[in-house]
């Protein structure tokens, strides 16, 4: 382990070396442009949204399933039910 | 990447700016959709308010047995059996009709936030501030000391597990929630993460996830609640993203809870109020919040639904415990303000499986009250006396 250390140290060229690509990210570029394409896949998402709204029931039609779903079905803590 | 720095922080303030804008936009569609609630349609048809008398659920039984505040509890598919986490640094399974503890469960990490039964009620799940989440075979034998041993260490978050729940019908496969913003399908078998949802590549969650829920009716389909107010719904075959949004919340949501339907789910948060969303739609059907004084906005810890969906039990920061009445929207009965009830902060709750019983769970720090057990008081009702049945 030693011997494989010290062989890597001589072999190395002596002087400045670029860090590799993916490690290098001076003023933070590439954590910015992460930033910026999270945010642009969230403005596609947010359009897509917004036309699919368009054609979305309205809540009423949401609230008659909610209360009939609920009449419906029996209930052992509900004491006192209207049905 | 041939941008410069300043160019980008350009992009991002103008995306940020066109982002705003949509949500905008999308607020004033979804408003003008949003045509009535639930208790402006229950009231409109006719609906009777539910009526609780003081007398009418009571705490039929104290678990006692924990050291510590109590942070978590989950029912067994079948009626009987209950088990709850506690920052005792133990796991214990309760068997609810006699109060007796089948299991101690004694935990490598004490800081135990969450734990599961699994559908079969052979194993239990825990997670906490170790980033782990630990399977126990109940039916393991135990070390030489005494413990059950862990039978499989899910490892992969790089931030505190909040919240586990088993797929339901499977005993292989988990879904957990984390402090490091994603939710993650285990395949318990091998160990292994099968998906992560969310997460720094990805469009998801920005902030802590606190909790999730399965949907009952479709094992695909989950939601989750996140420090970052909105809640998600998830489809476990596309972890790329998010399938819908929920936003409104003005705090943390620390609790979701699908509806008994499977096409809703209820919210928990910070901000006080507890909220039902449509899964389909996107709508927020209604808001559940009782008014307090200036400064004191009690956080939604908890809730669940009852087998029916007609009551809403939600868990309050200052000990409360409202049962809402769903269909309109108020407060029938606030079981912190009974005798017998917890003394501290009510940190979980849940229904057993035949929504005939209610388990909460508390801070209660003296040791007296760690676990309620309410049922509908014997004689004022019989459980099964409901017309249709």
């Amino acid at each position: 382990m030693d011997n494989a250390c010290r062989s890597s140290l001589v072999e190395s060229p002596m002087g400045p070396r670029s860090p590799p690509a993916a490690a290098l990210d001076l003023y933070g570029k590439r954590r910015q442009m992460v930033k910026v394409q999270v945010l642009e896949r969230e403005i596609g998402l947010l359009q897509e949204e917004l036309k699919s709204v368009e054609d979305v029931q309205p809540a009423s039609i949401c609230c008659k399933e909610v209360d009939d779903f609920v009449g419906a079905k029996p209930d052992p803590l509900v004491a006192m039910y209207d049905y | 990447m041939s941008s410069s720095v300043s160019e980008l922080k350009e992009r991002h303030a103008a995306a940020i700016e066109t982002v705003n804008s949509l949500r905008e936009r999308l607020k004033q569609k979804r408003q003008q959709l949003l045509d009535v609630d639930v208790a402006g349609y229950s009231r409109s048809q006719g609906r009777a308010p539910v009526s609780f008398g003081p007398t009418d659920l009571v705490c039929c039984r104290t678990l006692q047995g924990h050291a510590g505040k109590v942070y978590s509890l989950d029912w067994t598919s079948e009626r009987n059996r209950i088990v709850s986490a506690s920052q005792d640094g133990r796991l214990i399974v309760w068997n609810a009709l006699t109060s007796q503890k089948t299991h101690a469960i004694k935990l490598p990490c004490a800081w135990v936030m969450t734990c599961a039964f699994s559908p079969t009620g052979q194993s239990v799940a825990c997670g906490g501030l170790d980033s782990v989440c630990s399977i126990f075979n109940l039916n393991s034998p135990t070390d030489k000391d005494g413990n059950l041993p862990v039978s499989r260490m899910l490892s992969g978050h790089k931030g505190y597990v909040s919240c586990c729940q088993y797929v339901p019908d499977e005993d292989t496969h988990l879904i957990t929630s984390s402090g490091d913003q994603t939710c993650v399908l285990w395949d318990i078998t091998t160990g292994l993460r099968t998906s992560v949802f969310g997460g720094e590549f990805q469009s998801g969650h920005t902030a802590d996830v606190l909790s999730v829920s399965i949907s009952g009716s479709n094992s695909r389909m989950f939601v989750s609640g996140s420090c970052d107010s909105t809640a998600r719904l998830w489809d476990t075959r596309v972890a790329s993203r998010a399938v819908r949004t929920f936003h409104g919340h003005e705090g943390d949501v620390n609790t979701v809870k699908f509806f008994p339907d499977g096409n809703r789910f209820g919210t928990g948060s910070d901000d006080g109020t507890c909220r039902l969303f449509d899964i389909r739609t996107g709508h927020q059907l209604q808001v559940y919040y009782q008014q307090h004084g200036e400064n004191e906005i009690p956080h939604v810890t908890s809730i669940a639904f009852s087998i029916s969906g007609r009551l809403l039990f939600a868990g309050y920061s200052n000990g409360d415990c409202y049962v809402w009445d769903t269909l309109l929207a108020k407060v029938v009965l606030n079981l912190g303000s009974l005798q017998n009830s917890h003394e501290g902060r009510i940190t979980c709750l849940g229904l057993s499986a035949d929504g005939s019983a209610l388990c909460t769970g508390s801070w209660d720090t003296n040791l007296k009250v760690n676990l309620g057990f309410w049922r509908v008081q014997e004689g004022a009702l019989s459980p099964w006396g409901v017309k249709g049945l």
